[in-house]
């Protein structure tokens, strides 16, 4: 029973990280405008994310060490320094887009206008994160996000073509109308979506705020087993509900009022109620995850107390700093700026420094000084140097890509 | 002065006496990439008073070692590999042989020794 | 523990950050002044207004079965609406030089201002207390509008 619960915590980074607000739109353009040929970078989405995230699990519950105390030891102040600044900036713009996502999610609940909705939201993650208990946050948002696997629910209720699908995801070609720039371009948008940094940055702080040890190893090994690819199924069925009643329509997604329309389709209200209160859980859920981790990295670097399990007064600097980064989301998102758009940068930027969170948490958990007998065995490491590779690879070709596609249009 | 601003410094050799004045024998060394302590002063409870040792001169990169200076560490390949080739040549200089320290640059006694920079394991 | 080494030469670490700086910006102001602008702003214009025009009518037509609710609608109006209004601000910013390119932004703009009519119907018709305009007419007023840009499309490809 406790384990079950243990759980928790893998899935709520799963949806909430897997599948928020930039997910949601990636997989839905990507599945509006290029089908499921693009699901195979879901699966090398999965398989990474839960190689790192295992990793910084393993060196949290291992050394009582979160990913950023790491990066701050191992990379010097300079380098460490430098990589605060652009894991904490494109935190931010997660922080502004997951708040965006919650007020478009209610904006579609009720059709009030989402710059109406944008205070509340922000208040309300402030709220949470100032007053409810680490455990009860987690598992309420986790277990309410669940309800997106209506998603899933409604791609059976649509009756696809199967075949159709299985031949588009698994023999993947460019579609005609669309650029191989582009369809390379959404390719590394969905790794990013996929491997987005704040979920380690979370995962790795959430297992010092429940206090993990060695003995929590093979449960942390099952969160992630379970519940990041409980997340790429979800993405690819809402990329699949987009490939089904979207592309064939000629919709090109740009906001979240299309995402539901599958839903809507294939499930009727009922199954709108349910992807509502999903999208309203999955956002919020990533919106508390991302102010967190903003949290989390600024007081790890700078050596702040930090953590939900001191009280706000012990961890005053850590706390204000969680305000600040809201209240510049709040700013930003005033100026009009459309939260999908700012999403879909917010994934890209993501793939850019993805380099960045993960070389840190390969070479410690490398390290027997910290981790003692629980050094990466030799399968682990070479799959992670292929990933590192890959990583890589999508970091550099990242802007040269936005440039040529114009940012994916 | 703090630690953060000797990281990055250039490294100079001290003019032999005989030559002209602005020229430094041996020339430019390196880069101060690393500072390194010994734990053998005052003890108290938990640890002693730390001591600085010498500071760490690195010809190519005032990057860090990542920790690959401990040679221990050999894990994952290639990347103990690569840091090591980005560090060839560095060496260690005990703070005896550093004659001073200045606001852009850093200067050596004549003589110094360099020693290696890899840290063995403790028998 | 300590061993003696012999002393090595210094190397010089390259500014590559500048570099990369530079590349960044002159790609990101060289990218706007293409000659065929026009034909693509006015073809991206299209593309993405019967996007625009095709969620209004799946929406409607969602609505009319029963299976959206009233809110989800009326966003997805309003959304459908805000991206058409993009689209035709961006063929009104253009500065046609020949007959040929003129004759092409108008016909565009024409088509575009009966889609924003349709979708504006289509809001009138959800929030109407008397049926009037029903959501039928709507309907044929976006089936209408959906034609005419297709039939632009079609023939910017040929």
């Amino acid at each position: 029973m406790k384990r079950l619960l243990g759980v928790a915590l893998g899935i709520l980074t799963a949806i909430g990280g897997f599948v928020d607000i930039g997910d949601l739109v990636t997989n839905a353009v990507v599945g509006s405008r290029f089908g499921l040929s693009l699901a195979w970078v879901v699966g090398v989405g999965v398989v990474g994310i839960c190689l790192f995230a295992n990793m910084s699990g393993r060196v949290a519950a291992v050394s009582g060490r979160a990913t950023f105390e790491v990066i701050r030891e191992r990379l010097g102040p300079r380098a460490g320094l430098a990589n605060l600044s652009a894991s904490f900036f494109i935190n931010l713009m997660t922080v502004t887009a997951e708040i965006g996502g919650v007020a478009l999610a209610l904006q579609l609940a009720s059709s009030v206008h989402y710059l109406l909705w944008i205070p509340v939201a922000a208040a309300a993650v402030w709220l949470v994160i100032w007053r409810v208990k680490f455990k009860i946050m987690e598992n309420v948002t986790g277990l309410l996000g669940l309800t997106l696997i209506v998603f899933a629910v409604a791609l059976f209720l649509l009756k696809p073509d199967w075949m159709v699908l299985a031949g588009q995801a698994f023999s993947p070609s460019v579609p005609g109308e669309e650029t191989v720039s582009a369809y390379w371009y959404y390719a590394i948008a969905l790794f990013g979506a996929a491997m987005t940094p704040y979920e380690v940055f979370f995962f790795s702080s959430g297992a010092v705020e429940e206090g993990w040890s060695i003995k929590d190893l093979v449960q942390s090994r099952i969160n992630v087993l379970v519940g990041f690819p409980l997340g790429g199924f979800l993405s690819i069925a809402i990329a699949a509900c987009a490939a089904v009643v979207l592309l064939p329509a000629g919709i090109e997604v740009t906001s979240l009022s299309q995402v539901v329309l599958p839903v809507a389709e294939g499930a009727g209200k009922v199954g709108l109620a349910f992807v509502l209160v999903g999208l309203v859980a999955a956002t919020f859920g990533a919106a508390l995850e991302t102010t967190l981790s903003s949290g989390y990295t600024l007081a790890q670097f700078f050596g702040w107390s930090w953590g939900k399990f001191r009280r706000p007064a012990q961890a005053a600097r850590f706390h204000l700093a969680m305000i600040i980064c809201l209240l510049v989301g709040i700013a930003v998102l005033a100026t009009g700026v459309d939260p999908i758009l700012v999403t879909e940068y917010s994934v890209v930027f993501s793939a850019i420094a993805l380099p960045l969170t993960y070389l840190p948490i390969l070479i410690v958990a490398n390290d027997p000084q910290y981790m003692h007998e629980h050094v990466n065995g030799r399968v682990v490491n070479a799959l992670a140097m292929v990933y590192l590779v890959i990583i890589l690879c999508a970091s550099l070709a990242a802007i040269p890509l936005m440039i040529l596609t114009g940012a994916g249009s | 002065m703090i630690l953060g601003d000797l990281l990055g410094l250039p490294v100079f050799g001290t003019p032999s006496r005989g030559s002209a004045a602005g020229e430094y024998d041996g020339g430019r060394l390196g880069k101060v990439a690393d500072a390194r302590f010994v734990l053998d002063g005052q003890p108290h409870q938990l640890t002693s008073d730390a001591r600085l040792l010498g500071l760490i001169v690195s010809p190519h990169s005032s990057g860090s070692f990542l920790g690959y200076e401990r040679t221990e560490v050999r894990h994952p390949w290639p990347l103990p590999q690569l840091l090591r080739w980005r560090h060839r040549g560095s060496f260690l200089v005990l703070w005896e042989d550093i004659a001073f320290i200045g606001r852009e640059e850093v200067q050596l006694r004549q003589g110094f020794t360099a020693y290696s920079t890899a840290l063995d394991r403790p028998e | 523990m300590l061993k003696r080494q012999g002393r090595t030469r210094s190397g010089n670490r390259l500014p590559s950050l500048a570099a990369l700086a530079a590349a960044l910006a002159i790609a990101v102001t060289g990218c706007q002044s293409d000659p065929g602008k026009i034909t693509s702003t006015v073809d991206t214009a299209l593309q993405d207004s019967s996007s625009a025009v095709a969620t209004a009518r799946l929406a409607l037509e969602l609505e009319q079965a029963g299976k959206l609710t009233h809110a989800a609608t009326s966003t997805a109006l309003d959304n459908a609406l805000e991206e058409l209004e993009t689209s035709r601000k961006h063929v009104l910013q253009l500065a046609p030089e020949t007959e040929e390119t003129r004759a092409q932004v108008q016909e565009a703009l024409e088509a575009l201002d009966q889609s924003a009519t349709s979708l504006t119907t289509a809001r009138h018709a959800m929030s109407s207390t008397d049926q009037e305009p029903n959501r039928q007419q709507a309907q044929s007023q976006l089936d209408q509008a959906a034609k005419s840009l297709e039939a632009l499309t079609q023939e910017a490809h040929q």
